[in-house]
């Protein structure tokens, strides 16, 4: 029952992880840049979501919203202020574009520690009670976070399988000279997918703020799992963040309460290195290549 | 004389300090295939890709019908009529036959107009049909080359540019697909055909330009260059 209930958490907490996991990995799959500002993306919405939930009082389904469309709008600005420029400049921008990003992580720590303060901020819970089903026991938060984080990552897989926008996003992804060939305008794909890099972000940092506060720099915690499940689901792989996030959430929540708390995140990077060393490319390729197999024996 | 639909004059580009492409000056007239041959490393990848806006450092004017092309950015030229299919194919490896086509069409406008044009293609490559749920990785070299003609072609472009389509091909496939090439003519596009494989080129071409150094250094009508004691000696090996 104890097994049972940790892997329900597991499937929470990896349920987010699958989230923040495939914002990160779908703007490496694009632009091949690693973008080191996305946890503080994760922070603003966090910040938002403690200012207008206990300050101005808004439900919870609005600050999501309100945080969906205010996150598209900064993620999409970034690109086309910072990340634009040095595009236009160089023809190898990849490197130059990471430290862009990195150097937007440290102002926007800095700027946010100046106007709210170092400490700890947040809200209990949003909401209280749990469901007990006799054999395992579940908060409606947590409920809550699994359901809205589901409905996310299928309104994602619907939007880059089923419609037009996220096959010009599949196209950039794999062959970029081929896309613009097609007449897909690269500029736009990549200010949209920034956009919704970011928007996908902010909904761990609405959902998660009751459980990690939110402070200035806690976005370092959604970066480095960011960075575990797109290294473990393949860099730029969309289905492998999500499996690679479940994982991740699962080792994790399974370590902490068999070994030790403190433990958690060693033992779940140990298991991401352990899987890196049969499938260094990332389970994403590995589970790909068995689908191929099976259509085409 | 009928005008020319495309023309390039005084194209320069640049790698770095390094020139690679010396004033070339390019007609197309309606309704032609041109082939423009040259040894590997004469710059004749280089001079589509400048031409498509792919390769950023260049001088010169790109006309067509007209309208100067060198200012639009690269993935406008589609909407207007031009099309490319470059040496690397173009394709998209990890998404399906189908997908790649639909890609392809993307620059299509109006209801239904998508799906005719998809049956168009696959009426004309029965094999892109058959193939049409299958990765674009998984086909063969032969059967790539198929994609990226279909891809490049659903557009129905007034004005086709295809980079070494031969490479790779068995002599056979060569063979079908300078077929095709012909086909694709008599569809009412107009062809500037890229080869290394110059026999082949000359017989598909009415005319075709010799690159050398980055520099046009022959045109004229392919059964003249197929006499010309230059052309023989260096390309066809007698």
């Amino acid at each position: 029952m104890v097994f049972l209930q940790q892997i329900v958490n597991g499937l929470v907490i990896g349920a987010m992880y699958s989230v923040i996991g495939v914002g990160f990995t779908l703007i490496f799959g694009i632009m091949r840049i690693l973008n080191f500002a996305y946890g503080e993306f994760y922070m603003l919405a966090s910040y938002g979501a403690f200012v207008a939930y206990s300050a101005l009082g808004l439900p919870l389904w609005l600050v999501l919203i309100l945080m969906i469309l205010a996150l598209f709008g900064i993620g999409a600005a970034t690109e086309r202020s910072l990340i634009k420029p040095v595009r236009e400049r160089s023809m190898d921008w990849s490197v130059p574009v990471i430290m862009v990003t990195l150097g937007l992580q440290i102002v926007l720590q800095n700027l946010v520690l100046l106007l709210a303060g170092g400490t700890y901020q947040g809200v209990s819970a949003y909401l209280i009670g749990s469901l007990d089903l006799g054999w395992i026991l579940i908060s409606y938060e947590r409920l809550l976070i699994l359901g809205v984080s589901l409905g996310l990552l299928a309104a994602t897989w619907f939007l880059i399988q089923k419609t037009k926008f996220g096959l010009a996003m599949l196209a950039v992804s794999q062959n970029k000279e081929g896309a613009i060939l097609s007449g897909i305008n690269l500029q736009r794909i990549y200010t949209l997918s920034f956009g919704l890099s970011a928007a996908l972000v902010a909904v761990p940092g609405v959902m998660l703020m009751p459980l990690l506060y939110v402070y200035p720099t806690v976005g370092q915690v959604p970066i480095m799992k960011a960075f575990a499940v797109t290294l473990l689901g393949g860099m730029g792989n969309i289905q492998g963040a999500i499996i690679g996030g479940f994982v991740l959430g699962i080792s994790e929540t399974l370590a902490s309460a068999y070994i030790s708390s403190l433990m958690k995140d060693g033992v779940a990077f140990a298991f991401m290195i352990l899987i890196l060393i049969f499938y260094p490319a990332g389970i994403g390729p590995y589970l790909q290549q068995l689908r191929q197999k099976v259509i085409r024996p | 004389m009928i005008p020319p639909v495309f023309r390039v004059s005084g194209l320069n580009a640049y790698y770095g300090d390094l020139q690679v492409l010396w004033g070339i000056d390019l007609e197309v007239y309606p309704s032609e295939i041109l082939a423009i041959i040259g040894a590997n490393g004469a710059g004749k990848t280089t001079l589509l890709r400048s031409i498509f806006g792919l390769h950023l450092q260049r001088s010169g004017s790109i006309q067509f019908h007209g309208e100067e092309l060198a200012e639009s950015p690269p993935h406008s030229l589609i909407h207007r009529g031009l099309a490319h299919v470059p040496d690397e194919r173009g394709i998209f490896p990890d998404l399906t036959v189908e997908r790649n086509l639909l890609i392809g069409a993307f620059s299509l406008k109006g209801s239904g107009t998508t799906e005719t044009a998809l049956n168009w293609i696959y009426q004309m490559f029965p094999i892109l049909n058959e193939r049409r749920n299958f990765l674009a990785r998984s086909l063969s070299g032969g059967e790539q080359q198929m994609l990226a003609l279909g891809k490049g072609m659903i557009t129905k472009p007034k004005l086709l540019f295809l980079d070494e389509p031969s490479s790779g091909l068995s002599p056979l496939m060569v063979f079908r697909l300078m077929d095709f090439i012909q086909r694709i003519y008599q569809e009412g596009t107009t062809v500037v055909l890229v080869e290394q494989n110059v026999h082949q080129a000359l017989r598909t071409a009415r005319r075709a330009c010799v690159l050398e150094n980055g520099r046009i250094v022959l045109h004229g009508s392919s059964s003249e260059l197929m006499r010309d004691e230059r052309v023989k000696k260096a390309y066809l090996g007698k």
